[in-house]
């Protein structure tokens, strides 16, 4: 449609190999830092230190792996466990919410919608602020467990808004058609938008994985002890004390984090993203399309 | 009468989406409308013994406030809050756009997806792991290290150093974000009509003409909407990038409000005066956004309300 083709005059073929040179040259910036860690990652101190340019280690160590996960200081196999807990419970419960909230909103003729719909928008706007949060999740005594992690972060008002667009979206006969085959409000809910929204659901719920996934604040901010810490957090840590310096306001222990470990705790950490990521992304390009020409 | 009757009908009607919502708001109150009316903690003289509720209001009203504002490092960290923004608006604002540009001209479609897979990818990954691969980077060893030992530089340390820390942000910002952004343009200009092109290809246009005057003009309001909402969250953010990257030497460029409550409000244990940060942050957030809607308006762009 809107991708025409160009003619091939000399100004045209000029502007075709910027392009095509910009673009690329972008990408190579993006996977050459990635693939340098993944490659020393695999590396051990000494040999980093040797071969600092390598592009593929002369053999493959996984010492840095091993202290990882066997190490107590940092205790990355209990933080992978807590972040599939977090990951998995967190993204059922989001997406559940997110996806009956906006199927209620996305119907057009809910009495009360907008005054409901500013409800929740206004949060989008003004919010108390990170102390009186932290006071509230407090009350409801959930510092230091690890269901802090996921059971606030109940709803994003953008995936709500982004769902409630494509609902709205989906052609009002399906509906209709479904209820002269006898099928109430919840019925078509369930058996007919549902299955029907499988694409936009992934994407969703790739979007909260993998902010849960991410989330080290959360767990720093409410001071999660050692043994519940999520991964995201446990590398933060690492990779703040790599540096020397200590910013935490919580008080950092002070410990020297060799080069291999740090990369290996990289690794780890994007590993589980890295593989649903090619697969769902092709949803995400349509479902984010969808909601932003609606919403 | 009648017309209330049909009201009555339809919410018995619409009674399972009731039923549906109801989940979404009780947690909404509990987690956003429920610490909103902590606010007033900015206005007390809060004792952990009473809670918010039972604690006094201090007097005079505003005292957090003012000593909050007596404070330099509070107005260190709104400059830079503000500098970060404005910064990333100018240097980083229209990368997206360029790459949309030029996603749409490009006419094979299996490189396009495969630069576009490779673009977003950043996105997915946290700062976390970002300043990672920015220290190690800048290790004895990293690429970037060794091209500053090109240049005769090897001794430059940009995390050490206020304007290249200032660099370093919008760099890394752009080269997390840009990719992911420009999917909103793209299937902005995906829904520009071919016709255009091609009426303006038998005039006789070139193809940068076509650019200027058909390309950007159709993409305006999609432009003007996103800025908005990049203004909207201009207050609010930054803790992950700066937090992860910064350091005490350049805590003059680098500290943003997030950072300083964190440190100050919460670290400090100065519950008060953080909580007056946020209202402050809040206030200044609305302003914000009230002006950036309506000078979009004025220009001619689109404007959210």
């Amino acid at each position: 449609m809107a991708t025409y083709k160009m003619k091939e005059t000399a100004g045209s073929l000029i502007g075709k190999i910027l392009i095509h040179a910009f673009l690329i040259g972008f990408c190579i910036v993006i996977l050459v830092p990635f693939w340098m860690v993944i490659i020393k990652s695999f590396m051990s101190d000494t040999d980093i230190m040797n071969h600092p340019l390598a592009l593929w280690p002369e053999s493959f160590q996984f010492s840095g792996y091993k202290t990882i996960f066997t190490n107590e200081l940092y205790s990355f196999g209990k933080a992978f466990i807590n972040s599939v807990y977090v990951t998995l419970a967190g993204t059922v419960y989001q997406l559940a919410i997110t996806t009956i909230t906006a199927y209620a909103l996305s119907k057009k003729k809910l009495p009360g919608k907008s005054i409901i719909m500013f409800y929740f928008l206004f949060t989008m706007y003004f919010s108390g602020g990170t102390i009186p949060y932290y006071l509230v999740i407090k009350g409801l005594n959930l510092t230091g467990k690890l269901e802090v992690m996921y059971i606030p972060a109940f709803m994003g008002m953008f995936n709500m808004l982004v769902m409630r667009a494509y609902f709205i979206g989906l052609p009002q006969e399906l509906e209709e058609a479904a209820r002269i085959d006898g099928l109430g409000n919840f019925g078509i809910f369930l058996k007919i938008v549902l299955p029907l929204s499988t694409a936009i659901l992934a994407t969703i719920a790739l979007f909260i994985a993998v902010g849960l996934w991410n989330n080290w604040y959360t767990s720093m901010l409410f001071m999660l002890p050692h043994d519940k810490r999520p991964m995201a957090y446990a590398l933060q840590v690492i990779i703040e004390h790599s540096r020397g310096s200590s910013g935490q306001a919580a008080g950092g222990v002070t410990m020297i984090v060799g080069q291999s470990i740090q990369y290996a705790g990289i690794v780890v950490s994007i590993v589980p993203i890295m593989c649903v990521y090619p697969f769902l992304q092709k949803h995400f390009t349509k479902g984010v399309l969808v909601g932003s020409i609606k919403g | 009468m009648n017309r209330l009757q049909k009201l009555k009908r339809r919410i018995i009607e619409h009674r399972i989406y009731y039923l549906m919502l109801i989940p979404g708001i009780v947690l909404t109150f509990i987690f956003c409308y429920v610490p909103m009316y902590g606010i007033v903690l900015a206005f007390k003289d809060y004792s952990i013994r009473k809670g918010i509720m039972g604690s006094a209001f201090i007097d005079p009203l505003f005292t957090h406030f003012t000593k909050l504002f007596e404070i330099p490092q509070f107005w260190v960290s709104f400059k830079n809050t503000i500098l970060h923004n404005v910064l990333k608006l100018i240097f980083g604002f229209p990368v997206p756009i360029i790459i949309a540009v030029m996603l749409n001209l490009m006419t094979k479609k299996l490189l396009r997806n495969s630069i576009q897979t490779i673009l977003y990818l950043p996105h997915f990954v946290s700062w976390v792991v970002v300043a990672g691969i920015v220290f190690a980077m800048l290790n004895d060893g990293g690429y970037i290290k060794r091209l500053f030992e090109f240049f005769g530089l090897g001794d430059y340390d940009i995390l050490a150093d206020d304007n290249g820390f200032l660099a370093l942000i919008v760099v890394t910002d752009t080269w997390k974000e840009a990719g992911w952004g420009s999917i909103i343009y793209f299937s902005a200009l995906m829904s520009i009509s071919g016709e255009y092109y091609e009426a303006a290809k038998v005039d006789g246009a070139s193809e940068w003409k076509m650019l200027w005057s058909i390309t950007l003009p159709l993409l305006l309001p999609t432009i003007s909407i996103m800025l908005i909402l990049r203004v909207g969250e201009m207050i609010s953010s930054g803790m992950d990038q700066i937090y992860n990257l910064y350091n005490e030497q350049v805590y003059d460029v680098a500290d943003n409000l997030a950072t300083f409550t964190y440190r100050y409000g919460i670290g400090k244990g100065n519950f008060e005066q953080g909580t007056a940060i946020g209202l402050f942050a809040n206030v200044i957030n609305i302003i914000l956004l009230f002006v950036a809607n309506r000078v979009t308006k004025l220009l001619g762009g689109e404007a959210l309300y």
